[in-house]
């Protein structure tokens, strides 16, 4: 009982050490403002330079020139005062996520660009990612986090001391998850201006809660572990949905003339798709990847490549009922479109393998060669074929 | 970041005690499965104190260059188990080129990026029919890594010796000694 009580009076004291340290108030940024050399600021942006440097030599960023150009375009006409201050960064990576660095270096993965339907949604996550630019919520959470971290070295001293170091290490991990992004109140301010910004600029804002729409309908099908226990510091995807879908009630009727931008957006992404979605198939999430593509099925039905990935996502995941419905969906990208890979026969031929039927195994594999007789797996797809017959 | 963040004391704990063995250039038995024939000594992480699904060995350094080698991986297990993340499973049907899939995604998912596989041919592991390929892909740090694989399902276990190595240098510099490593394997 009294080791409760001294432990209660530790945490009161670690506690009330992180509330006393002060992040000061930070200012928002002006259109072509550098911090002053002395500033932490400057200390944070020279970090990031040196990774943004890291970044351009990686060969992970896309340098498509109408892709960028189109995206640098969106951000220019949300933001025109800042668009000498931003350097836009589509970088190869499934997954949905878009972010902005303290220095104005912005990233885009090619996920996301997946994900949207057209420009409105585009112009929302971008003119999300300029608010938090334009308030320097970057330096506001280092400042903030470096003087969590200065109590909390404190707070773990004095828990082991009295023999609980295992509860600094759990108030550890707490910080730790805590520097993974910006705190709660930053990421609804964002979305607050960003939604302004957007409308402002003419974008249909009925597009900004929809995206959180998509984002909730893949969580909700992920095979990945739900949840983290600190995840409480960042605003769920449903209740930034509903806070949007609020403001766009707020606004009241809505004009005809709003920009939606899907023919541009889809003219642009396009002919990035097939290798879009290569990278999302070997994520292998395949709940949240079969959620993806049956939706964008419903926007481009029979499109060769949505209908392989599919299929590709139904066969890996190899569940009872997968491979009978993989062989449909590879049938139905043969049937409804001309560009379909010819992977589809390789992929058709191994389902057939897996389920003992040798000799549509045989000819689906044959198929595939004569199709791609150069195939860089042609020498295992020839001893393929002289296994089966 | 924040995974950074975490693997930075665990690195340090591990530098403090880490369990490295020497390998000497003799045969050396592989879990219950294969006996491979090293003409090199290489350095090899102690799995005793630190279990892991496969064993590791480097000859320059952990982040420079290594052999990993999975052994007797069963029907609906992973090739990793950390992270606390869901990884793709093995199973006792796969044909080399499933096997490939899931390899690919094993790494993706386990953070690598751009994960590319290509060459994907047959080749003899020890007296079984298996199959080689060659992949590329991305450290986190920006590194850009070479792999080339050799595996087999016997007896419907996966078996694999899988050599990586940075594209720059360190990839290039026990080629040789892997090519006789992989030829010298023998099934137990």
């Amino acid at each position: 009982m009294a080791g409760i009580k001294g432990l209660t009076a530790l945490l009161i004291i670690g506690l009330g050490l992180s509330a006393c340290a002060s992040t000061g108030d930070v200012k928002p940024i002006a259109p072509g403002e550098r911090p002053e050399i002395s500033t932490d600021e400057a200390g944070l942006w020279m970090q990031v330079e040196r990774a943004e440097e890291k970044l351009r030599s990686s060969g992970k960023v896309v340098t498509d020139p109408e892709l960028n150009r189109y995206v640098n375009g969106i951000v220019c006409r949300l933001e025109p005062d800042y668009c000498q201050d931003i350097r836009v960064y589509v970088v190869n990576a499934a997954g949905f996520n878009a972010s902005m660095s303290p220095n104005g270096a912005m990233h885009v993965w090619t996920g996301l660009l997946l994900r949207l339907e057209n420009e409105a949604q585009l112009a929302n996550v971008l003119s999300h990612e300029l608010a938090h630019y334009r308030q320097r919520h970057s330096v506001q959470r280092w400042r903030d986090i470096r003087d969590k971290t200065d109590g909390l070295v404190f707070f773990q001293l004095t828990t082991a001391m009295v023999g609980v170091a295992p509860l600094g290490t759990l108030m550890a991990l707490a910080t730790l998850d805590s520097i993974y992004g910006f705190s709660r109140d930053q990421e609804q301010e964002a979305d607050d201006l960003g939604f302004e910004r957007m409308t402002a600029a003419g974008y249909d804002p009925r597009e900004a809660p929809r995206i959180w729409g998509f984002l909730v309908a893949e969580k909700e099908a992920s095979d990945a572990p739900k949840g983290s226990l600190f995840t409480a510091t960042h605003p769920q995807s449903e209740d930034r949905q509903k806070r949007l879908d609020q403001q766009v009630q707020e606004l009241g009727d809505l004009t005809n003339d709003l920009i939606l931008g899907a023919e541009n957006y889809t003219a642009i992404t396009r002919r990035f798709r097939s290798e879009w979605l290569e990278d999302e198939v070997k994520v292998a999430d395949f709940g949240r990847s079969i959620v993806l593509v049956d939706r964008l099925l419903e926007r481009d039905p029979g499109a060769g490549d949505l209908l392989f990935a599919k299929g590709e996502l139904l066969r890996r995941r190899g569940k009872e009922a997968d491979l009978d419905a993989a062989i449909e969906v590879y049938q139905s990208a043969m049937i409804s479109s001309d560009d379909y890979p010819p992977e589809v026969h390789r992929s058709i031929a191994l389902v057939h393998w897996t389920q003992g039927q040798n000799v549509e195994a045989l000819a689906a594999f044959e198929d595939y060669l004569n199709k791609n007789p150069n195939a860089d797996d042609h020498l295992i797809i020839r001893d393929y074929i002289s296994q089966l017959k | 970041m924040r995974r950074i963040l975490l693997v930075i004391p665990f690195l340090m704990i591990l530098a403090s005690c880490t369990p490295i063995k020497l390998i000497e250039p003799a045969p050396q038995k592989v879990g219950s499965a294969y006996i491979i024939h090293p003409t090199i000594a290489w350095n090899g992480l102690d799995n005793t104190m630190f279990p892991s699904i496969s064993e590791n060995w480097t000859a320059d350094g952990f982040g420079l260059n290594g052999i990993d080698f999975w052994h007797d991986i069963e029907n609906d297990k992973a090739l990793y188990d950390h992270s606390g993340k869901e990884y793709p499973k093995f199973r006792k049907d796969m044909k080399a080129t499933e096997v490939q899939e899931l390899m690919v995604s094993s790494l993706t998912k386990a953070g690598a990026e751009n994960v590319q596989a290509t060459n994907l041919r047959p080749a003899k592991f020890s007296t079984a029919d298996g199959f080689r390929f060659d992949m590329t892909y991305s450290a986190t740090n920006g590194l850009h890594l070479r792999r080339m694989v050799l595996a087999a399902i016997v007896e419907e276990k996966l078996q694999i010796i899988s050599y990586w190595g940075t594209e720059a240098h360190y990839f290039e510099l026990h080629v040789d000694e892997v090519e006789k490593i992989m030829a010298s394997v023998e099934l137990i």
